[in-house]
C-alpha cells in the first residue's frame, strides 16, 4: 500500500442522552477533552493540525451553518483547518475516513475527528418526523424514517420466516450491551415481550425496534503511525476503510433483503484490510432499527443471507457469542446523535481492542474489529472503518 | 397531592416522545393548595391521542395533506408529467424503466442517458409494504405506503388508498388519480394505490 499508516492514539465521548442542560459547543468541548484525556502519555490540545467534524444536520437545532467554524473556536482551537463532513447517518464513520486520510497522505501529522449532533432540543413533530413532508411531491410522500427500513423486514419476513421475536432479540441484546455502557442514552435491559407489546410505529416495527433521538458527542485522536509511541504503548492502527452508494429512492432497490452499499463498502474495506468477516473480534454496525442489525451482520459476511434473524435469536451477536455486535449498546440503546454516532462506534472498537471495556470487553482472537454506518435516503451510502491492533 | 407540613410530592410528566420528572418538598402548609386539589377532582383522563389533537399536533380527519410547495412551484413545472401523466423513462439501451423521469437523468440500470417517455402501466402487485403510524400533522395514520411492481416491470413507490387494511405482498393494486393536498386556494392530484378487488365490485 501506498498510503502512510494511521494509529488512533486517543479516543472518548460524552454520556448520550437527551442533553437540554449543554449546547453544541459545550457537547463538542466534551468530547475533545474526554480524547485528550484518553491518550496514555498526555496530549497537549494544540497539537491538533487540522479537524474534521461530523454533523449530520444542524436544522435539528435550528442552525444549519455549523461545524467548520463553529468546533475549533468551541474546544480552544481556533485558527486550525476545519471542515465538516456531511454524508447522512454515515457522516461521523466519513469524518474518521476523511481524517484517517488527511494523515496517511502525509498533510497532517495529528489530526482531531469529532462527530457532534442535537437532536432533542425540538420536538420530534419539527425534528426528524418532518421529512414525512420532503422530497418528491408525490413518491415519498409520507416517507418518516421508519419507512426506510420497514419495508425490508416486511419481505425479509416473507422470504426468509424472519419474525418479530427474531427482530426484538436485536433490541434486547443491545439494551443488555446499553445497560452496561455507562455513556448510553438507554441504561435498563428489556424483554422480547416489552418489544412486542411496544406501540407500533411503522409495521412491522414497534418503537423498541427504533433507536431514540439522542444528542451526543465523540472524538478521536489519529497520528501518523510512526510517530505513535510518543502518545501511547498501545495505539490501535486504521486497518482500513470502504465506502459505497446506491441509488437512493426505496422503488429503486433491486433487493429488499439486503443493502447494495454495505456489501459494496464491505467488500472495499476488507480488501484494503486484508482481512475477512472471520478475522473480526467485534463490530459496532448501524441499528437504527432491529431489522437494519439483521440486514448488517448478512451483508457484512458474519452470517449468511436470510440467517441474520435466527443468528440473533440464537445469541450468535451477543458479547460471548461467535460474533459480538454492538457491545456498546448500538444505536438502539447507547443512542444515534448522527454525526457522533460512528465516532463514537469507533471508541468502542478502540476500548474492545486495548481491553478497555470493562463488562463489555469481548474475547480479542484477532485484534480487528469493524465498524458499519448506512444511511441516507434509502439507504444509499455505506462507511466502513476496520480497525485493528496488529502492527501494519 | 394534598401538601402538608414536611410532605413530598412527585410529579412525571411524559408526552411527545419525552418525559420529566420533578420531586416537591413542602415544608409548611401550601397557600391554596386546597382550591388546587378541587380543581384537580374535577379533571378527566384523556389519552395520549386525544392531548396531541387538542394541541392541533394530531388532526384526525380531513383527505388532503398539504405539500409544503404551493403547486405552481417550480417543482409542479418539471414533475407535472409524471405525476398527472403518469410518464415514466423507458431506457433506450436497455429496456429498464426509471421513475419518475425528473429525478433519472441516467438509467439506475445501465448509466444511460437516453430515453423515451411512456405511459406507466395502471396495474401491478405489491412488492413490499409498510403502514406508518407515526406521523406529524397533518398525515393521517394508518398510512400504508407500498412499493409497487407494475405490469410493465416499472418499480413505483406510492401511497395506498381505499385499502382497508387488506394488504399483503403479492396484492393486486391499480393507480388511480386522488387529491393529496389542497393548499393555498388549489388542489393538487397525483396517483396512488388502491386495491384491484374494490373495482370489480363496482
Amino acid at each position: 500500500m501506498s498510503w502512510n499508516r494511521v494509529a488512533v492514539v486517543g479516543a472518548g465521548l460524552i454520556k448520550f442522552g437527551e442533553l437540554f442542560d449543554q449546547s453544541y459547543e459545550q457537547m463538542a468541548a466534551g468530547a475533545f477533552a474526554a480524547a485528550v484525556d484518553s491518550v496514555d502519555h498526555g496530549f497537549e490540545p494544540s497539537q491538533v493540525e487540522a479537524a474534521f467534524v461530523a454533523t449530520q444536520r444542524g436544522t435539528l437545532w435550528g442552525q444549519e451553518g455549523i461545524g467548520g467554524n463553529t468546533v475549533p473556536s468551541a474546544i480552544g482551537l481556533a485558527g486550525i483547518p476545519c471542515t465538516r463532513i456531511e454524508n447522512a447517518c454515515p457522516s461521523g464513520s466519513d469524518a474518521f475516513r476523511v481524517g484517517a486520510m488527511a494523515v496517511a497522505s502525509g498533510v497532517h501529522d495529528v489530526v482531531l475527528v469529532i462527530g457532534v449532533e442535537k437532536m432533542r432540543d425540538k420536538s420530534a413533530e419539527e425534528g426528524l418526523l418532518a421529512r414525512a413532508a420532503a422530497g418528491h411531491p408525490i413518491f415519498t410522500r409520507g416517507e418518516t424514517a421508519p419507512v426506510l427500513f420497514a419495508p425490508f423486514a416486511t419481505r425479509h419476513m416473507h422470504e426468509f420466516g424472519t419474525t418479530r421475536e427474531m427482530l426484538a432479540s436485536v433490541a434486547v441484546k443491545n439494551h443488555y450491551n446499553g445497560a452496561r455502557d455507562p455513556y448510553a442514552h438507554f441504561q435498563s435491559e428489556i424483554t422480547v415481550e416489552d418489544v412486542l407489546a411496544s406501540p407500533s410505529v411503522c409495521s412491522p416495527l414497534h418503537l423498541l425496534d427504533c433507536c431514540p433521538q439522542t444528542d451526543g458527542a465523540a472524538a478521536t485522536l489519529l497520528v501518523r503511525a510512526d510517530i505513535a509511541e510518543r502518545f501511547t504503548d498501545h495505539p490501535v492502527y486504521v486497518a482500513g476503510f470502504g465506502v459505497a452508494t446506491d441509488h437512493p429512492y426505496l422503488h429503486e432497490k433491486s433487493s429488499f433483503v439486503g443493502l447494495k452499499a454495505t456489501q459494496l463498502a464491505a467488500e472495499r474495506a476488507y480488501a484494503m484490510a486484508d482481512v475477512s468477516p472471520a478475522d473480526i473480534d467485534c463490530a459496532e454496525v448501524h441499528d437504527c432499527f432491529t431489522i437494519t442489525e439483521i440486514l448488517d451482520i448478512e451483508d457484512l459476511g458474519f452470517v449468511d443471507k436470510g440467517k441474520g434473524g435466527v443468528a440473533s435469536l440464537d445469541g450468535e451477536t451477543s458479547l460471548t457469542g461467535r460474533i459480538p455486535i454492538n457491545t456498546s449498546g448500538g444505536l438502539l440503546a447507547k443512542g444515534h446523535p448522527i454525526g457522533a454516532t460512528g465516532v463514537a462506534q469507533l471508541t468502542e472498537c478502540w476500548w474492545q481492542l486495548r481491553g478497555e471495556a470493562g463488562d463489555r470487553q469481548v474475547e480479542l482472537r484477532h485484534g480487528n474489529a469493524l465498524q458499519h454506518n448506512v444511511g441516507g435516503r434509502g439507504s444509499g451510502v455505506s462507511v466502513i472503518n476496520i480497525l485493528t491492533t496488529n502492527q501494519p | 397531592m394534598r401538601p402538608r407540613r414536611g410532605g413530598h410530592g412527585r410529579i412525571v410528566g411524559w408526552g411527545g416522545g419525552r418525559a420529566t420528572g420533578v420531586t416537591i418538598t413542602a415544608r409548611e402548609p401550601v397557600p391554596g393548595a386546597a382550591a388546587v386539589a378541587d380543581v384537580l377532582k374535577g379533571g378527566r383522563p384523556a389519552t395520549y391521542a386525544a392531548v396531541l389533537q387538542a394541541r392541533r399536533q394530531l388532526v384526525a380527519s380531513g383527505e388532503t395533506v398539504p405539500m409544503g410547495v404551493p403547486p405552481q412551484s417550480a417543482q409542479f413545472v418539471r414533475g407535472a408529467d409524471e405525476m398527472l401523466g403518469l410518464l415514466g423513462a423507458r431506457c433506450v439501451d436497455c429496456g429498464t424503466i426509471n421513475t419518475p423521469p425528473s429525478i433519472h437523468p441516467h438509467c439506475i440500470s445501465c448509466g444511460s442517458a437516453k430515453f423515451v417517455l411512456e405511459p406507466l402501466a395502471r396495474h401491478g402487485r405489491v412488492y413490499t409494504f409498510v403502514v406508518n403510524q407515526t406521523m406529524p400533522a397533518p398525515f393521517v395514520a394508518p398510512l400504508p405506503l407500498a412499493v409497487i411492481d407494475l405490469d410493465d416491470g416499472a418499480r413505483v413507490m406510492l401511497q395506498v388508498t381505499e385499502h382497508e387494511g387488506t394488504l399483503e405482498i403479492g396484492s393486486e393494486v391499480e393507480l388511480v388519480v386522488r387529491r393529496y393536498a389542497h393548499e393555498r386556494g388549489a388542489p393538487v392530484y397525483g396517483y396512488k394505490a388502491r386495491p384491484y378487488a374494490i373495482r370489480e365490485d363496482q
